[in-house]
C-alpha cells in the first residue's frame, strides 16, 4: 500500500534535513541557477481540512510558481519520488536506508510521546492565527464551550425524570426545565473549559478547546457562563419551582467549584462527579411534583452507579495523558481500585432495578424487562476486571453509551399508571368542587 | 532506474517551505471556489489583533503574540503584560515538566527492558501498559506537592486576569462611545 506524503507530518521540512547530511555526490550544487529567493508554492488538495482514512489519499501536489511545474510527491517504498508532469521528468529523492530508517524512528518516537504537540490532526492546528472573534461562528463556540453533546445527555436524564415523575404533565414547566436545565449544565462546562485551559492543551482528547485555541477570550467564556448560568437558575426558579432551581445552583457549585479543582488532588473527584451526574434526573423530578420521593431517589441512585462503569472504562485508556496533565484519577493511581469500583457498580444497577418497584418508580415488570441489559452491562464489567486491557475497557465504555438510554426508556414503558396523574384527575376535582358549590 | 538527484531541487523546494510565508491554495471540491490559505511559520504581522500559535513542542501551549497598539492605554499596558507573565510563567512550567516526565519515562523503560534483559531498540522492546502504569502511578505522586502549587497559583493568576480584562473593555467602549 502506497503511503503518501501529507504536509500534517512535516515530513517536506523533514527530508530536507536528513537528506543535506547525506553525502549527496554533486559537484555542481553551488552554482545554483536557483537564486535562493521565495519561490511560491501552491498546494492542491481535495479541500478537505483535515484528513480522515476514508478518503483516498492522492499524492501531494505542489505547484511552483516561479517555474511554473506541477510537482508531485509520492512515496515509494524507502525512496521519495518527486514528478514533474510536464516534461514527465521523475526525481527520485533517496535518502539511503539508515537515513530513512532514523526519519520513520523520529516519526514514531514523536507519535509515542503522543504529545499534542507532535500529533497534528489538521493544518489548522499548526498555523499562526489571529486571536480574533470569528462573530459567524459564535454559535458554533458557544456549543463547544458548553460541551453541547454532554448537555443534551444531562437534558435528557432531566426529561426521563421529569417523565418518571408520579404527576401531571405540564408542557411548559417540562419545557422551563429542559431549558433551565441545559443552560445551567453549559454554564458549569464553560467555566470547567475555562478553569482548565493549560491541561487540556496537554491532552489529546481536548486539545481542541475553544479556549486552548484562543476562538474565545476568557472574559468571553466567563460571561457566556454567567449569563447562562444566571438565565439557567432564573428559569428553573420561576418556570419550574425554587427547589429545582436549588437543585441546579447546587449542582453548579458542585461541578465548577469541588470538582473541577479536586480532580487534580484525589481520586475522591470520581464520586463528587457521580453525585453530579446524578442531580439532573432529581431535577426534572422536582420540577413535576415539588418533591422528591423514594422513587427520584432510586433513579438518580441508578445515574450515580452508571457513572462509575462509564468513566473508569473512559479513563483507562488515558493514563498516559492523565499522568503526564497531572489529573489524579483511579485509573493511574489505583488500577485495581479503578476496575473493582466498576465492577461493583455495575452489579449495583441490578439490584438498584429490583428496587425500583418497591420505591414505586415502575411496575414489577421493569426489574425482568432490564435485566437482560443489566446482565450483559455486568458481564463487560466483569470482563474489563479479569482482563483490564484496552479493549474491554472500550467495549464496556461503548455499551454504557447505549446502556443508559435503554434503560431509561425501560423506565418509562413501565411507568406505573396511577389515578392522580392522569388527565381527568383535573376535570374530576374540578367538577367534585362545582358539585360542592351548587 | 537511478536517476540523477538533483540536489538544487530538493533544496529549494526544502528551503521555500521552510523559510518563507507560503500561500497555500485549497481547492474546494464542492463549490469550485478558490480559497486561500495563509500559512505562515513565522509569526506575521497583524495590524491589530493578538496572535496564537501552533503549541509549543516542549510545553504543549499555545505561544501568543501579544499586539501592542499605538496609542496603548496604561491600562491595556498593564493587562498585557499581566497576560505576557501568565503565559510565560506557564511555558516555563509546562516545558520543564514535560521534559522531566519523558526523561524519567525513558528511564523506566531502560531500566525495565534491562531487568527484562532486552535491549531498548529492538523491535519487541515495549513494555505493556499495566508495567507503564507503575511509572505513571509513581510520576503523579512524586509530583502531587508540585502539581498542587501550580493549581493553586494558576488558579490566582488566572482569575486576576479577569478584572483587567473587564476593565479594557468597558475602556473600549467609552472609547468608542465618547471619543470621536
Amino acid at each position: 500500500m502506497k503511503k503518501v506524503l501529507t504536509p500534517n507530518h512535516g515530513l517536506i521540512a523533514k527530508t530536507r534535513c536528513v537528506s543535506s547530511k547525506t553525502n549527496l555526490k554533486t559537484e555542481d550544487d553551488q552554482g545554483t541557477a536557483f537564486p535562493e529567493q521565495m519561490t511560491h508554492i501552491k498546494y492542491a488538495s481535495k479541500g478537505l481540512e483535515k484528513f480522515p482514512q476514508k478518503y483516498k489519499q492522492v499524492p501531494l501536489t505542489l505547484f511552483i510558481k516561479k517555474s511554473k511545474t506541477l510537482v508531485m510527491l509520492d512515496e515509494i517504498s524507502e525512496k521519495f519520488t518527486v514528478t514533474f508532469p510536464k516534461s514527465e521528468d521523475t526525481l527520485t529523492v533517496d535518502i539511503g536506508p539508515e537515513d530513512f530508517a532514523k526519519l520513520k524512528n523520529m516519526l514514531e518516537k514523536d507519535k509515542r510521546d503522543s504529545s499534542p504537540a507532535h500529533n497534528p490532526e489538521s493544518i489548522t492546528e499548526c498555523i499562526w492565527q489571529e486571536m480574533k472573534t470569528d462573530n459567524n461562528k459564535l454559535m458554533q463556540y458557544y456549543f463547544r464551550l458548553s460541551k453541547i453533546r454532554l448537555t443534551g445527555l444531562v437534558v435528557l436524564t432531566a426529561m426521563a425524570g421529569y417523565a418518571m415523575a408520579p404527576a401531571a404533565f405540564d408542557p411548559i414547566g417540562f419545557t422551563m426545565v429542559t431549558l433551565g436545565t441545559g443552560l445551567t449544565s453549559a454554564s458549569a462546562n464553560a467555566i470547567n473549559q475555562f478553569f482548565e485551559v493549560p491541561f487540556d492543551s496537554q491532552m489529546n482528547r481536548t486539545k481542541n478547546r475553544v479556549l486552548v485555541r484562543g476562538y474565545l477570550s476568557p472574559l468571553h467564556a466567563v460571561t457566556f457562563a454567567a449569563v447562562s448560568g444566571s438565565v439557567g437558575l432564573v428559569v428553573l426558579a420561576l418556570g419550574a419551582n425554587p427547589l429545582t432551581a436549588a437543585l441546579g445552583a447546587f449542582n453548579l457549585g458542585l461541578y465548577t467549584l469541588v470538582y473541577t479543582p479536586m480532580k487534580r488532588h484525589t481520586i475522591l473527584n470520581t464520586w463528587v462527579g457521580s453525585v453530579v451526574g446524578a442531580v439532573p434526573p432529581l431535577m426534572g423530578w422536582a420540577a413535576c411534583t415539588g418533591s422528591l420521593d423514594p422513587g427520584a431517589w432510586i433513579m438518580a441512585a441508578i445515574m450515580f452507579c452508571w457513572q462509575f462503569p462509564h468513566f473508569n472504562a473512559l479513563s483507562w485508556n488515558l493514563r498516559p495523558d492523565y499522568s503526564r496533565a497531572g489529573y489524579r484519577m483511579m485509573s493511574v493511581v489505583d488500577p485495581n481500585l479503578c476496575k473493582r469500583v466498576a465492577l461493583r457498580h455495575t452489579v449495583g444497577i441490578t439490584g438498584l432495578c429490583f428496587l425500583a418497584p418497591v420505591a414505586g418508580l415502575t411496575t414489577p415488570l421493569f426489574p425482568v424487562m432490564s435485566l437482560p441489559l443489566n446482565l450483559y452491562f455486568t458481564y463487560l464489567g466483569w470482563k474489563f476486571y479479569q482482563q483490564g486491557d484496552s479493549s474491554s475497557s472500550r467495549s464496556l465504555f461503548r455499551f454504557s453509551l447505549l446502556h443508559i438510554p435503554l434503560l431509561i426508556l425501560l423506565m418509562i414503558v413501565n411507568k406505573p399508571s396511577r389515578k392522580n396523574d392522569s388527565k381527568d384527575s383535573g376535570k374530576e376535582s374540578v367538577t367534585v368542587v362545582q358539585s360542592e358549590l351548587t | 532506474m537511478k536517476n540523477i538527484i538533483n540536489f538544487r531541487y530538493v533544496q529549494n523546494l526544502a528551503n521555500s517551505l521552510n523559510r518563507c510565508a507560503c500561500i497555500i491554495q485549497f481547492r474546494d471540491l464542492h463549490n469550485q471556489g478558490k480559497s486561500e490559505l495563509h500559512i505562515y511559520n513565522v509569526p506575521p504581522p497583524s495590524k491589530k489583533y493578538d496572535l496564537i500559535g501552533p503549541p509549543d513542542k516542549k510545553s504543549n501551549l499555545r505561544p501568543v503574540v501579544f499586539h501592542v497598539p499605538q496609542k496603548e492605554t496604561a491600562l491595556q499596558c498593564r493587562y498585557r503584560l499581566m497576560r505576557k507573565e501568565t503565559h510565560d510563567w506557564n511555558q516555563a512550567f509546562w516545558a520543564n515538566h514535560n521534559e522531566r516526565f519523558f526523561k524519567e519515562k525513558e528511564d523506566f523503560v531502560r531500566r525495565k527492558l534491562d531487568d527484562k534483559q532486552q535491549t531498548v531498540d529492538s523491535a519487541e522492546a515495549r513494555l505493556s501498559a499495566d508495567e507503564l502504569s507503575e511509572f505513571y502511578k509513581a510520576f503523579l505522586d512524586k509530583n502531587y506537592p508540585l502539581h498542587a502549587n501550580y493549581n493553586r497559583e494558576w488558579y490566582h493568576k488566572n482569575l486576576r486576569l479577569l478584572f483587567p480584562a473587564f476593565q479594557v473593555f468597558l475602556e473600549k467602549i467609552y472609547n468608542k462611545l465618547f471619543k470621536r
